[in-house]
């Protein structure tokens, strides 16, 4: 019977339920496609910072991360490989030598890093590829080839075909020089890393730092990088124990700190944005549900309880958001799935957005279900505690000071 | 039912003070089809508000078959309602987005009542209030006379022990208010329902087999 009048209060009172039902559509609909936004510029902008050279995760000597240095490579690059080549989760690796060097120019010398990397390898694992902007990228087969960071090549006052000449320290600690000519030039827009950073053929600079079958550490992707604790625990398994395996939250954990301060802000916009949507949604009833004042009056007179008021009016709101909510939901999802597929482009913002270490100019949102899932029962929960409110007070009236009530 | 001693102040202890009920003491038989008349102002509709409980009284006590339930709760007093007393208002009050079956068969419904039964007694009720071809109208399809006369059986359908009407003519014409009153009288008649007016109606008040006449809120003719 509350059911049934509950539909029919619905159905007969077309603009009141017709703009319930759009501010929660809306609401609903914004708010996925809120979250989806802000999720997809985070994930968007990890996956930069991961992608730009970092990779999603390391494996190297035990120590390596703390002191670093030449007392810390894997000293059998090959027995490694062998067996991250036959780990079936694993989409794509690289070994890396890095040591740091004294680079010169014609003018200037400056400190860097410089890293032997595998070039065709490294197109899978890192930006530095697509980071080109003059000359050309490494090969297998370079020789004394360097690729540099841009803005060390402004310090150097280099430019590709100038020569470098670098200066450092072999494994075995003895002098070790080589000079080096400027093939490509990349800029990834991360400062730090294009102003310190250089890169040559391991196979060659392994002659030079007498380091063959020699590597600091490994990088690879995951075919699920999404399941990054739960790859990266089971490739432990299958690695010696003076070998560790160390995801991308450890490597970047400064970035993991921003994006917690980041996600903070998000948290405390999202809350205001709740709070707002709540009282909207609560005046809202409490004006419709007092100008229904009379019409509850005379039901309690005929002998509904409070709490038969309480599930009418209940119900009346639970048959609206559950409608609001389904429909918004599907406009939310059909949006950020969409903006997934096709993100947004803001061209002529690439350059800026650099600067932050993102290299695409590409917006795309985060469809995951879970969280539409989520929202959208937060959402439905808000609608439904913006009416507790307003019922317990239409419920503190007598039947007869509501039938009166003007 | 009984009544006693019986008061009620509007706005207690402020400028605005008014004593609508001063010290009632009153009791009604089953079967009873009395009118509570008076002029306005009187305290009429407020005596009949507080019998049906849904008015308290500021003191005083009232009885339901021998039981006190002036200090029955919101919630209780609900229940009585649906289960012994049915409401004909003045402004007949139907439930707007249903239909005239619907708001017969709505207490009922709410007393969880068979369908059949339901059913039964809409089409009794509709045979003797002349309202059978009204039965699928929403009450806003419906004159005053034909609401007031769904209003009737919406009250009786349950069979309360007690009906309760503030001023049920009063929107009425001549020849409607005479047929409503025609059909209260064989309700109470045939069904042994106790009926309480509250009316300054010349027509209820000669058709009434008792009658209190309140003044000023207090009690000066009972016969």
């Amino acid at each position: 019977m509350l059911l049934s009048l509950a539909f029919r209060n619905i159905v007969k009172s077309k603009a009141r339920s017709i703009i319930t039902l759009l501010l929660s559509t809306v609401t609903t609909a914004f708010f996925i496609v809120y979250v989806a936004f802000t999720d997809g510029s985070h994930f968007g902008f990890i996956k930069s910072s991961v992608e730009i050279y970092t990779g999603y995760a390391h494996v190297n000597l035990n120590g390596y991360r703390d002191e670093g240095g030449y007392d810390n490579l894997i000293e059998d690059a090959g027995s490694i490989d062998a067996i991250l080549k036959n780990d079936v989760s694993i989409k794509s690796y690289s070994q890396r030598f890095e040591t740091y060097a004294l680079l010169s120019g014609d003018e200037k010398a400056v400190g860097g890093l410089v890293a032997g990397i595998v070039p065709s390898r490294e197109k899978s694992l890192s930006k530095l590829h697509e980071s080109r902007i003059k000359g050309e990228y490494l090969e297998d087969n370079d020789t004394n080839q360097i690729y540099i960071g841009s803005e060390l090549a402004k310090r150097l006052k280099v430019n590709v075909g100038d020569q470098i000449a670098m200066v450092g320290s072999s494994i075995d600690y003895s002098f070790a020089a080589e000079l080096f000519k400027v093939k490509g030039i990349f800029k990834t827009g991360l400062f730090e890393f294009d102003s310190q950073s250089a890169f040559v053929n391991k196979s060659y600079l392994d002659t030079v730092m007498l380091s063959e079958n020699i590597a600091s550490y490994f990088t690879l992707y995951f075919h699920d990088n999404n399941a990054i604790d739960k790859m990266t625990a089971h490739l432990q398994t299958s690695l010696p124990s003076e070998v560790e395996v160390v995801n991308w939250r450890i490597l970047l954990s400064a970035l993991v700190q921003a994006m917690l301060v980041d996600s903070i802000f998000n948290y405390i916009s999202i809350s205001i944005f709740f709070l707002v949507i709540f009282f909207v949604i609560m005046i809202f009833s409490y004006v419709n549900i007092y100008t229904r004042a009379r019409e509850i009056g005379l039901l309690r007179a005929l002998g509904l309880t409070s709490k038969d008021i309480f599930g009418m009016l209940f119900i009346e709101i639970v048959l609206l958001a559950t409608a609001s909510v389904v429909v918004g939901t599907l406009i939310g999802a059909s949006v950020a799935y969409y903006y997934e597929l096709h993100p947004i482009v803001i061209s002529g913002i690439a350059e800026t957005y650099k600067e932050y270490g993102v290299i695409s100019d590409e917006i795309p949102m985060n469809f995951d279900l879970f969280t539409i899932t989520w929202n959208a029962l937060t959402i439905f929960i808000l609608n439904l505690a913006a009416i507790l409110y307003p019922i317990s007070k239409i419920n503190k009236l007598t039947a007869m000071e509501a039938m009166r009530y003007v | 039912m009984k009544l006693s001693h019986i008061c009620k102040t509007f706005y207690p202890d402020s400028p605005k003070e008014i004593k609508a009920l001063k010290d009632i003491n009153l009791s009604f038989e089953k079967g009873e089809f009395t009118t509570l008349s008076g002029e306005s102002g009187s305290g009429k509709t407020t005596l009949l508000n507080i019998i049906g409980g849904l008015d308290a009284a500021t003191s005083g006590k009232i009885f339901f078959e021998g039981e006190e339930i002036s200090a029955y709760s919101e919630e209780k007093m609900a229940k009585l309602r649906l289960n012994h007393i049915g409401f004909i208002f003045q402004a007949y009050n139907l439930i707007q987005v249903l239909t005239v079956r619907e708001n017969i068969g709505f207490i009922m419904r709410l007393l969880k009542f068979d369908e059949v039964a339901i059913n039964a007694r809409i089409l009794e009720l509709a045979s003797i209030l002349q309202i059978e071809d009204i039965l699928d109208k929403l009450p806003s399809e419906l004159s005053g006379g034909q609401q007031q006369r769904v209003a009737v059986a919406r009250a009786v359908a349950s069979r309360p022990k007690l009906i309760l009407a503030d001023e049920p003519t009063a929107n009425l014409d001549s020849k409607n208010s005479e047929r409503l009153m025609q059909m209260l009288r064989t309700l109470n008649e045939k069904e042994q329902v106790t009926v309480i007016f509250a009316s300054h109606d010349r027509y209820v008040l000669e058709q009434s087999k008792r009658v209190i006449v309140l003044s000023d809120g207090a009690v000066v003719e009972d016969h």
